[in-house]
């Protein structure tokens, strides 16, 4: 059974007198454990689906099933609980909190869960630092970071609390080619590793190749739908 | 709440500038609140200790039939029996240090030529120095203790409208016990130079013998002026007053007991309109540290949008981005109605130690010609200094709230689609 079902998923912006259809008609299977990206040209709805995908904004039709659940029945603590404990976000533009360290960046999820203890939070973090091949920068500050690094930080950051699903939005459109690449790779690596959902969106051919299924979009619809 | 904490704490520190221009109006609002009440109060302690020192005492002792005719100074309605009087109201309270009869008296003051009506008072010129503060204020001659019969000491301004000086001969006229009017030549020993312009202008001091000769008081007090302690503050001598003079009015159950804070009411309920004026400067300059508080977080708002929609992305309420932000006002807040109150306690350690000059304040006030010596001495008041910090924290918390319910309320995905 897939993890995430969408059916009919529309989504429509009404700006004043102007509507945008962001989303028609969007029907998508997504199982567990893939690693799959939604690709597109700019506009074509790849922020509108993971958002509606992470329970960042709901969709004006369609439904979203979660593990055989519909996300719009559920009550605002189901929702909440499925926000804070079975997605995560990585963002195009890393957004660390610059204030915190590296290693707070990290803690924060867990912190703002509020289920685990500090130090239990601490030790995680410097497991995924590790992971993520940042071990011993725990102190540091994300402006002392090359972006990179940053977006590193950010994989762990959304890894630290164990997620069924990981949406990553453009995760690499801010980085060179060679640091898109490790960053795709490692996330690879991670979804093989501990077999964690990664869902990201990309424009970039080079990044796209490392995909194991390409959703491709157009004009809020799915044009191709590839395995390999 | 710790990392909500650190946050804030972190984005304070970070934003100097922001934080230093909206703590430095929060420090001056505060710190000119907490001196301009020091001042005013240290206003009052002078005008209060001057009345105490020159013309009020610490307390009366009076009867109440003379205090209902105060108005035509009366030669009736006398104590009884005043050295047994004054004898228990020294050993009623200990705060009592001295006591010393006085008797009023309308007089007229004339130089043979114009004639000036004057307010005489019949003293006991040793155990009145022990009480009022007037024999340093002589500024030529002397007080009459060392004065010899038919001696008199009167206000410097008033010698100066007489034309006369120290050793001129004045005729004094009043109307005696027995409702007939006397009239005797004095001789002037002493000017006086007080800070109350009422007194230089209109009094006489007669020794007690001079005025039995005159009037035929045959051992008549209308009023028994008591001297207290010194107290550190206004409201620990107003306080003290009243406590004395209730254990003095239970010793003395038939005479009427007044202790300073009802002698000096006209100026006390004066002075309330003054505490006004200070909350009016606390306001105004709040305001304006409100609306820095409201500016500073707003645009720590904005600056931060795609930092909210993260918190958001990952589970934080909107409740705790409101507090968040709060938070970030409060320590602003605190930081500066600290620094407020430390400037404040700093100036009003100042001028509570070394005083100001009086000129300063009041500038070039005609005093009738006489110099002030006074100086100005600023007034310690703790439960000013935490009112003022409280109030800072109050304004600080208000004011963040607006822009901190602005951030709570944005839409996670608009914050985070925000460039
Ligand atoms: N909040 C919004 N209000 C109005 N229109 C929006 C909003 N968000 C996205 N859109 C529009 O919806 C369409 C899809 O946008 P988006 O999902 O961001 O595409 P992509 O991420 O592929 O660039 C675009 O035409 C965009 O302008
Ligand atoms: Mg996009």
């Amino acid at each position: 059974m897939a993890i995430l079902h969408l059916e009919k998923i529309r989504k429509v912006y009404r700006k004043g007198e102007n509507e945008v259809v962001a989303l028609h008609a969007v029907d998508l299977d997504i199982e567990k454990g893939e690693y799959l990206a939604v690709v597109g040209p700019s506009g074509s709805g790849k922020t509108t689906l993971l958002n509606i995908l992470g329970c960042l904004d709901v969709p004006t039709s369609g439904r979203v099933v979660y593990e055989g659940r519909e996300l719009r029945a559920l009550g605002e603590k189901e929702l909440s609980i499925y926000r804070k404990e079975h997605v995560s976000f990585i963002f195009q533009s890393y957004n660390l909190i610059p204030v915190l360290t590296v290693a707070e960046n990290v803690e924060l999820p867990l912190v703002i869960e509020r289920k685990r203890n500090g130090q239990e939070a601490r030790s995680k973090a410097k497991e995924l630092l590790a992971a993520v091949g940042l071990s011993g920068m725990e102190n540091r500050y994300p402006r002392e970071l090359s972006g990179g690094q940053e977006q590193r930080v950010a994989i762990a950051r959304a890894l630290v609390k164990d997620p069924i699903v990981v949406l990553a939005d453009e995760p690499t459109a801010n980085l060179d080619s060679h640091t898109a690449e490790e960053i795709v790779e490692l996330m690879k690596r991670i979804n093989a590793e501990r077999k964690t959902t990664f869902i990201f969106s990309t424009h970039d051919r080079l990044v796209m190749d490392h995909a194991r299924r390409i959703v491709t979009l157009r004009d809020g619809a799915i044009t191709g739908d590839e395995r390999r | 709440m710790g990392t909500l904490f650190k946050i804030a704490a972190r984005n304070v520190l970070r934003n100097k500038r922001r934080t230093a221009i909206t703590g430095i109006v929060m420090m001056f609002g505060i710190g000119l609140y907490i001196y301009a009440d020091s001042i005013l109060k240290g206003m009052d302690r002078m005008t209060i200790d001057n009345m105490v020192r020159y013309t009020e005492s610490f307390l009366k002792v009076r009867t109440p039939e003379y205090v209902d005719n105060l108005q035509g100074n009366p030669l009736d309605h006398g104590i009884p029996d005043p050295e047994g009087v004054i004898r228990k109201i020294l050993a009623a309270d200990p705060a009592v240090k001295a006591a010393a009869p006085r008797t009023r008296f309308v007089a007229r003051l004339s130089n043979y030529e114009d004639e000036i009506p004057v307010l005489a008072t019949a003293v006991d010129p040793v155990r009145d120095r022990e009480v009022f503060r007037l024999p340093d204020a002589v500024v030529e001659g002397s007080w009459l203790d060392a004065a010899g019969p038919r001696d008199i000491v009167i206000g410097a301004d008033l010698a100066r409208e007489l034309g006369v000086g120290l050793g001129d001969y004045l005729l004094v006229s009043a109307s005696t016990v027995y409702e007939n009017v006397n009239a005797d030549e004095y001789r002037v020993a002493g000017l006086l130079a007080t800070p109350d312009p009422g007194l230089n202008k209109s009094a006489l001091f007669m020794a007690w013998a001079d005025a039995d000769a005159l009037l035929g008081l045959d051992g008549l007090v209308t009023e028994i002026a008591v001297a207290g302690g010194s107290y550190p503050s206004l409201n620990a001598l107003l306080d003290g007053s009243d406590r004395a003079a209730e254990s003095l009015g239970r010793a003395l159950p038939s005479l009427r007991i007044d202790p300073i804070r009802y002698l000096a009411r006209d100026y006390l309920a004066m002075r309330e309109m003054k505490g006004k004026f200070s909350s009016v400067i606390i306001l105004i300059v709040l305001a304006i540290a409100g609306v820095g508080i409201v500016n500073t977080i707003l645009m720590a708002v904005y600056a931060r949008i795609r930092e909210i929609g993260v918190l958001r992305a990952y589970g934080m309420t909107a409740k705790e981005i409101k507090r968040l932000f709060t938070l970030e006002g409060l320590i602003v807040g605190a930081v500066g109605s600290l620094a407020g109150v430390l400037l404040g306690i700093g100036i009003v350690a100042l001028t509570a130690t070394y005083g100001l000059s009086f000129e300063s304040i009041v500038g070039d006030v005609d005093m009738g010609g006489i110099p002030i010596m006074d100086r100005l001495y600023g007034e310690w008041n703790f439960g000013n200094m935490a009112f003022g910090f409280l109030f800072g924290m109050f304004v600080s918390f208000i004011s963040a709230r607006i822009p901190a319910k602005r951030a709570s309320k944005m839409q996670v995905t608009d914050a985070l689609r925000f460039v």
